[in-house]
């Protein structure tokens, strides 16, 4: 099978603090990949080089075998990659149809399409009523369907995504899951961070854990499952998670 | 009133203004500099103190119309006051870390006390600190050298202090309240700045209309008596001003004891507290509104709003195409949808509009003041009008289109991370980019133009051939432009264009490209200066060959705009996760 994500040896060094350490990723496509970790593990770092935000010290990156390293092939796997960033990328000053309708000239789609496709992913993120709200007048879930929204518009097939259900409303989150579900079934590859381990379990068919900027453990769900373990065992397990230790504030237990 | 509160607050004021300092400055460098900053503040106070004393107690020894001196003291004393205060309430207004009431909202404090003491401890600042002082020993040296009458300039002086700042807190408790939705937020604050600006020219403007003309003086008699009846209706205005505009009437009221009336100075002390006191309860009611959460909006109108979002979904969709759906001509799409995205934001964003009224002003007041004095008319003057358009050419994009040039990803803050992700060649965003303000320079340089060509009556081959310098004047400010942006991006703070998280050698570019970016509109002058040649040494006539030398010139300057646009392009691309760091929020 072919593999979307590809990375070798990937390194990322911030000063004296290596946040990514030789990092091998293989995920192949049509997969639905959570990719976990405690805060500061390496999630977001990693996702950042993958879609180009961010350059790797060294190692390698192929993104539907595209070589990220060279710019031509970058461009070619950009054209196929859809991304949610940590710190999102909306215009301010645009409104969320103008923000549509700019991306997908980007990609170089057909003016109709653009619009039928904005219309539709409008709707389906609740976000048509707000015509005239530019996109700094947002709340941050609005913002998060926004962005999600755009890297849908070209139909990619390969979806990064930061942290997509962080500060998101239930019924946002609804959407947001059940339209990357239908993303996966028609054969695209999900790339996601997440805190929410329960969202992660539901979601995903495979799952990578990073600590400290390695690769913890990486495998699909039916492994973890075998044996009647969830998957924050699991995590609890690789990162070294121990209870929190009895601490003292006595005074809480006491009346005032 | 509880004196651990207002303790308490005094610190947290302190502790703010302390953390900002550090974060700004870094480290405890910040800290120590503002220590030294308020010691600095401590000494100029006792100093404007010290210093007005001594200038109120030598006003007869320097045999000086003393209520003339008063006057000018205090006119420049209470300007200065209103000069400062407003410029910190520009601050505190865009500062996110006030001591707001809805901070304190859960604590166990009344809501009354915490206003007024938010009220007294927004009174330190600096202008207080720097002018009030001044006053106060100036008051303190007239009483001693003009005897005891001058005690009323005492009440005079606080009741105006006390005026401007209630009213300016009543002022800023109101912005506070409109700001609550981000997009009237920076449109607020983009208006007070303009706001501020065009407040300052007034006093020249005044200067300007209120003396005589250069050149259009009347001769003889009649002279003496326009000049009479002239200088007798500013009197009466300067008269009906001073006592109708409460800010005038600290002025007003020292010039009136310095001749012996006391009633302008007792009046104008009630008054001020009296319109203070009007202001501090408006402030309180608008407070308690705020955050009591009763809505400013009538019920009329709230009603409506509701009526349209409900009727939203219902509503047919809208079929006609918006601006940015259009199609340019000669350029790709994805050239079409990045400069028409830009161009859109850049026409929204309060801070680009804030600095394109400034640039506006310039030309205004140029107008008003070049338009009462004497065309050039000798020969010479005449050889000089195409140096004249060419200069109007060269002043609009320095002063107007490069400062849009100089740092174009900084105006797109997070949303550069759409460039970074987007499966476009480099170059054709840097040709989006560039045709986004293609409108702005072009816009700037024809107003520019057109000022110039009024005023000086330039001659028409003159100012054809400017507008081929305009074009060779914006692709060479285009290609420079595009350089720095890729080479010495900056982020400017949200809101505003004011560099932020800038690091040693953008600054210093900055600087460099601010004071040395000028040169680089020399070359338009060649064209004007070869007509002047050809004219002088009677070669060729002036204006074929200055109109012939700016059409080449600008096809050079074109071409070599097109030619290096693809390396730029490339150098973008090597370059925009750099570009990504500096122009974004995050923080790694």
């Amino acid at each position: 099978m072919m593999l979307a994500i590809e990375t070798q040896d990937l390194t990322r060094w911030f000063g004296n603090l290596c946040a990514v350490d030789h990092l091998d990723l293989q995920i192949e496509t049509g997969k639905f990949y959570g990719f976990l970790g405690p805060n500061g593990a390496g999630k977001s770092t990693t996702l950042k080089m993958l879609t180009g935000l961010l350059a790797p010290s060294s190692g390698t990156m192929r993104i539907l075998d595209e070589n990220l390293a060279d710019p031509r092939q970058a461009l070619a796997a950009k054209r196929r990659v859809g991304v949610v960033p940590e710190n999102l990328a909306l215009f301010d000053n645009l409104t969320a149809r103008e923000y549509l309708t700019f991306i997908g000239r980007m990609y170089g789609m057909p003016l109709e399409t653009v619009r039928e496709r904005s219309q539709e992913l409008l709707a389906v993120m609740d976000l048509e009523n707000e015509e005239k709200k530019l996109t700094v007048e947002f709340s941050h879930g609005m913002k998060k369907k926004l962005a999600l929204a755009a890297a849908l518009l070209p139909n990619p097939e390969v979806l990064f995504l930061d942290e997509p259900f962080e500060g998101v409303d239930p019924v946002a989150s609804r959407v947001l899951r059940d339209t990357l579900t239908r993303c996966v079934a028609r054969g695209a590859t999900v790339f996601l961070t997440s805190h929410i381990l329960e969202i992660v379990e539901k979601l995903c068919t495979d799952v990578g854990i990073v600590a400290k900027g390695k690769l913890v453990f990486q495998g699909s769900m039916a492994e973890i499952r075998q044996g009647g373990a969830t998957l924050e065992d699991r995590f609890l397990a690789v990162v070294g998670g121990d209870p929190v230790e009895r601490q003292e504030l006595s005074w809480l237990e006491s009346e005032s | 009133m509880n004196g651990e509160l207002f303790k308490n607050l005094l610190w947290l004021r302190w502790r703010l203004m302390a953390n900002q300092s550090r974060r700004s400055l870094g480290g405890r460098l910040g800290v120590v500099l503002t220590v030294i900053a308020l010691v600095g503040a401590v000494v100029l106070a006792l100093g404007g103190c010290v210093g007005g004393i001594l200038v109120g107690y030598l006003v007869p020894h320097l045999h000086l119309d003393s209520a003339s001196t008063v006057l000018k003291g205090f006119y420049l004393l209470a300007g200065a006051f209103l000069f400062f205060w407003f410029v910190g309430l520009l601050s505190e207004v865009q500062r996110s870390e006030t001591i707001d009431i809805g901070r304190l909202l859960h604590l166990p404090v009344d809501l009354r006390d915490v206003f007024v003491l938010n009220y007294l401890v927004s009174i330190f600042s600096l202008s207080v600190v720097l002018v009030v002082p001044a006053m106060i020993g100036l008051a303190g040296g007239l009483v001693r050298s003009c005897g005891p009458a001058m005690l009323l300039l005492f009440p005079l002086v606080l009741s105006f202090v006390f005026m401007i700042t209630a009213w300016v807190y009543c002022l800023r408790g109101w912005l506070v309240a409109l700001m609550r939705n981000e997009r009237r937020r920076r449109v607020v604050i983009a208006t007070m700045t303009v706001l501020l600006v065009l407040g300052c020219q007034i006093p020249n403007l005044i200067v300007q209309f209120t003396l005589p003309s250069p050149g259009h003086g009347v001769p003889g008699r009649e002279a003496g008596a326009a000049g009479m009846s002239g200088s007798i209706r500013r009197a009466a205005i300067f008269a009906v001003a001073h006592g109708t505009l409460p800010p005038l009437w600290l002025p007003y009221g020292a010039v009136a004891l310095g001749e012996g009336r006391y009633w302008p100075a007792a009046w104008g002390s009630l008054g001020g507290f009296l319109i203070g006191w009007l202001g501090l309860h408006r402030a309180y009611r608008s407070t308690l509104r705020f955050y009591q959460g009763v809505s400013d909006a009538k019920p009329g109108r709230a009603a409506g709003a509701v009526a349209v979002a409900r009727a939203g979904p219902a509503a047919a969709p809208r079929s006609r195409t918006r601006l940015v759906e259009w199609r340019l001509p000669g350029v790709p799409d994805e050239v079409a949808a990045g400069a028409l995205a830009c161009f859109r934001s850049l026409t929204r964003a309060p801070e680009v509009k804030m600095a394109l009224i400034m640039n506006l002003v310039m030309p205004f007041i140029m107008v008003l003041l070049l338009s009462r004095h004497d065309r050039p008319t000798t020969a010479s003057g005449q050889e000089l009008k195409p140096f004249m358009a060419t200069g109007a050419v060269a002043a609009a994009v320095v002063f107007g289109a490069w400062g849009l040039l100089i740092n174009q990803f900084g105006f797109d803050r997070d949303g550069f991370r759409s460039y970074v992700l987007l499966p476009v060649e480099r170059h054709l965003i840097l040709l989006g980019k560039n045709l986004a303000a293609l409108p702005f320079c072009f816009g700037f340089n024809l107003l520019f133009l057109a000022v110039a060509t009024g005023i000086f009556r330039l001659p028409p081959g003159a100012v054809v051939a400017a507008c081929f310098q305009i074009a060779a004047i914006i692709a060479v400010f285009m290609t420079l432009g595009n350089l720095t942006s890729i080479l010495v991006p900056y982020r400017f703070a949200p809101g505003s264009l004011k560099p932020t998280k800038m690091e040693t050698i953008p600054r210093i570019v900055l600087i460099v490209a601010a004071v040395f970016g000028p040169l680089f509109a020399a070359p338009i002058f060649v064209p004007p200066a070869l007509g002047m040649l050809c004219s002088r040494m009677e070669w060729l006539p002036g204006v074929p060959v200055n109109l012939i030398a700016s059409v080449a010139l600008a096809g050079v300057c074109v071409l070599t705009y097109a030619l290096v646009l693809r390396p730029l392009g490339r150098l973008l691309q090597r370059r925009e996760r750099d570009i990504l760091s500096a122009v974004t929020t995050e923080v790694e």
